[in-house]
C-alpha cells in the first residue's frame, strides 16, 4: 500500500521549507561580448563640404551653350603646324 | 575629324546629372568650387581626373582599373621596348625625354575613351559628358589610329577598297579588339603588342581555316606558311625616317617625318615562332632613322641594326579577292611583291637581314 497520507505530507514540509531557503544571489546574466567588426564607412570621393551651394553654378553653365559661348576664352589663331608628314 | 568648337568640348547633358556618374557632382571629380564666377570656380579645377583612375574610376571598376595598369595603351611600353632595343642604358634618360615631349601624349585615360575624346586629338565631350560604355570609333580609336589604320579600314585611300569587315561586315574596332583585349595586357604581351599569341586572331571567328572543313584548298596548302595578310591585304602605308625637336620658334615640341607611300611587300617573319609561326608575313617600313631623337643627344641608337625598319604588320585592309591571291603565280615567282635586298636602301640593309627574302618562290609550272 502506497502510503499517501504520508507521501502529502512530506510534500507539504518541503514547499514549507523551501519558502525559508537561504536567498540566492542572482545569476550574473549580463551578456557576454559578441566580438564585432567595426568597419570604417567607405569613403568615396566626394567634395569638400565647403560650403552648401544652393545653386549649381556647375551645371548652371555647362548645361547652357549660350553661356559657354559667351564666356570661353577668345579663340587663339592656331598657327599652322610646324610638324611636316603623317604623326 | 572636324575639331570641335571650344564651347561644345565641355557642354553638359542634364541627363548627366541624374546618371550614375554624375549624381556626385562636378566638384567630386574635378575639383574647383561651387562659385558663380567662372575663374574662382575653376580655381584647382581637373580637367581630366581620370588621369589618376584608382580614386574614382576604382571605386567600382576596381578590378578594370587594376587591369589596366598592364594595357599598352596605358604603359606604352611597347615604344619603351623598341626605343631602347636600339639604344644602350646610358641612353636611356635622353630617349625618355624625347619620349615624354613626344609621345607620351598618346597615352589613354579611361576617360578619353569613355567620356570625351583623347586629348591628343583634341578631347572634347563625346556625348555631353555621358559614359560611354562602348567608345565611338572614329571619335576615339580612329582619332589617334587615323592615318594609316583608320584611313585603310575605312577606305579612305582614293582607289583602295576599304577592309571587308567595313564594307560588308560593319564592324567597328571593338568588333576584333574587345573591350577586355584593350583594358589589359597579359604578361607574354606587356612590352608589345605583337608578343604572344596573336590577339585578335582571325582565327577566331574564321575557325575552319586549314582544317578539313576548308573549302579554300589554298588555306590548307598553305597553313602555317603564311600570315593571313600575305594573300588578304592590299596596299598599305609606309613612314620613312621620323625626326623628332623642340621648335627654335615656338618652343613646342614638333616632329618631320621624311614621306610616306603605299607598299605592299612580303618579308620574311622575324617573330616566327608557335604563336606565329608563318615563314613569311607582310612588312612596312617604319618611321625611325638612325637620327631620329639627334636633337636630344647623339648617337642615341647605337644599335640601330638590331631591328628591322621593315617591320611585322598587320593592315587593317582585308579583301577576300586580292591582286597576289588571283592565282598561283601571281604570287609564286612574282619578286615585285618580295623585299628583296635591291629595294632596301644600302644604310638599312644590315638592320633588314633577316626580314630581306634572298630566294622568291618559284612560279608554278
Amino acid at each position: 500500500m502506497i502510503p499517501w497520507k504520508k507521501l502529502a505530507g512530506l510534500a507539504a514540509l518541503l514547499v514549507v521549507l523551501s519558502a525559508c531557503t537561504a536567498r540566492t544571489p542572482p545569476v550574473n546574466v549580463e551578456p557576454t561580448a559578441v566580438p564585432t567588426t567595426i568597419t570604417e564607412p567607405v569613403l568615396t570621393p566626394t567634395s569638400t563640404p565647403t560650403q552648401v551651394a544652393s545653386t549649381d553654378y556647375c551645371a548652371t553653365c555647362h548645361l547652357d551653350k549660350d553661356e559657354l559661348i559667351r564666356t570661353a576664352k577668345p579663340v587663339v589663331e592656331d598657327t599652322e603646324s610646324e610638324s611636316e608628314g603623317k604623326g | 575629324m572636324a575639331p570641335l568648337e571650344p564651347w561644345e568640348k565641355v557642354l553638359v547633358k542634364e541627363e548627366f546629372l541624374t546618371s550614375t556618374h554624375g549624381v556626385a557632382g562636378c566638384v567630386a571629380c574635378h575639383g574647383g568650387v561651387q562659385a558663380e564666377d567662372k575663374e574662382t570656380a575653376h580655381t584647382g579645377m581637373v580637367a581630366n581626373p581620370a588621369k589618376d583612375p584608382q580614386p574614382l574610376c576604382g571605386t567600382c571598376h576596381q578590378e578594370t582599373v587594376d587591369d589596366y595598369q598592364t594595357a599598352l595603351h596605358n604603359t606604352q611600353a611597347g615604344y619603351f621596348k623598341m626605343m631602347y632595343s636600339r639604344s644602350l642604358p646610358e641612353n636611356h634618360a635622353a630617349l625618355d625625354e624625347a619620349f615624354g615631349n613626344h609621345c607620351a601624349s598618346c597615352h589613354t585615360s579611361c576617360g578619353e575613351c569613355h567620356i570625351s575624346q583623347p586629348a591628343s586629338v583634341g578631347g572634347g565631350l563625346l556625348n555631353g559628358h555621358l559614359v560611354e560604355k562602348t567608345p565611338p570609333m572614329t571619335r576615339t580609336c580612329t582619332a589617334c589610329h587615323g592615318s594609316r589604320v583608320g584611313a585603310e579600314y575605312l577606305g579612305k585611300h582614293e582607289e583602295i577598297p576599304g577592309d571587308v569587315h567595313f564594307r560588308q561586315g560593319r564592324m567597328n574596332c571593338i568588333s576584333c579588339h574587345s573591350g577586355s583585349s584593350l583594358h589589359t595586357n597579359d604578361t607574354a604581351s606587356a612590352n608589345h603588342r605583337y608578343d604572344g599569341p596573336e590577339s585578335p586572331a582571325c582565327v577566331s571567328c574564321h575557325d575552319t581555316y586549314g582544317t578539313l572543313k576548308d573549302p579554300i584548298s589554298q588555306h590548307v596548302i598553305h597553313e602555317d606558311k603564311l600570315s593571313c595578310q600575305v594573300c588578304h591585304s592590299v596596299q598599305y602605308t609606309s613612314c620613312d625616317g621620323c625626326h623628332v625637336s623642340i621648335s627654335e620658334s615656338s618652343g613646342n615640341p614638333i616632329f618631320k617625318t621624311e614621306g610616306d607611300y603605299f607598299t605592299f611587300f612580303i618579308g620574311k617573319n622575324v617573330r616566327q615562332g608557335s604563336d606565329r609561326p608563318y615563314e613569311y608575313v607582310v612588312v612596312r617600313h617604319i618611321p625611325v632613322a638612325p637620327d631620329s631623337y639627334t636633337s636630344y643627344g647623339d648617337n642615341l641608337l647605337p644599335n640601330f641594326d638590331l631591328l628591322p625598319t621593315w617591320a611585322y604588320a598587320t593592315p587593317h585592309n582585308i579583301q577576300r579577292s586580292t591582286p597576289q591571291n588571283a592565282t598561283c603565280n601571281s604570287c609564286h615567282g612574282n619578286a615585285e611583291l618580295f623585299l628583296t635586298a635591291d629595294k632596301v636602301s644600302a644604310e638599312e640593309l644590315e638592320a633588314n637581314q633577316a626580314v630581306i627574302v634572298d630566294e622568291v618562290p618559284a612560279a608554278r609550272p
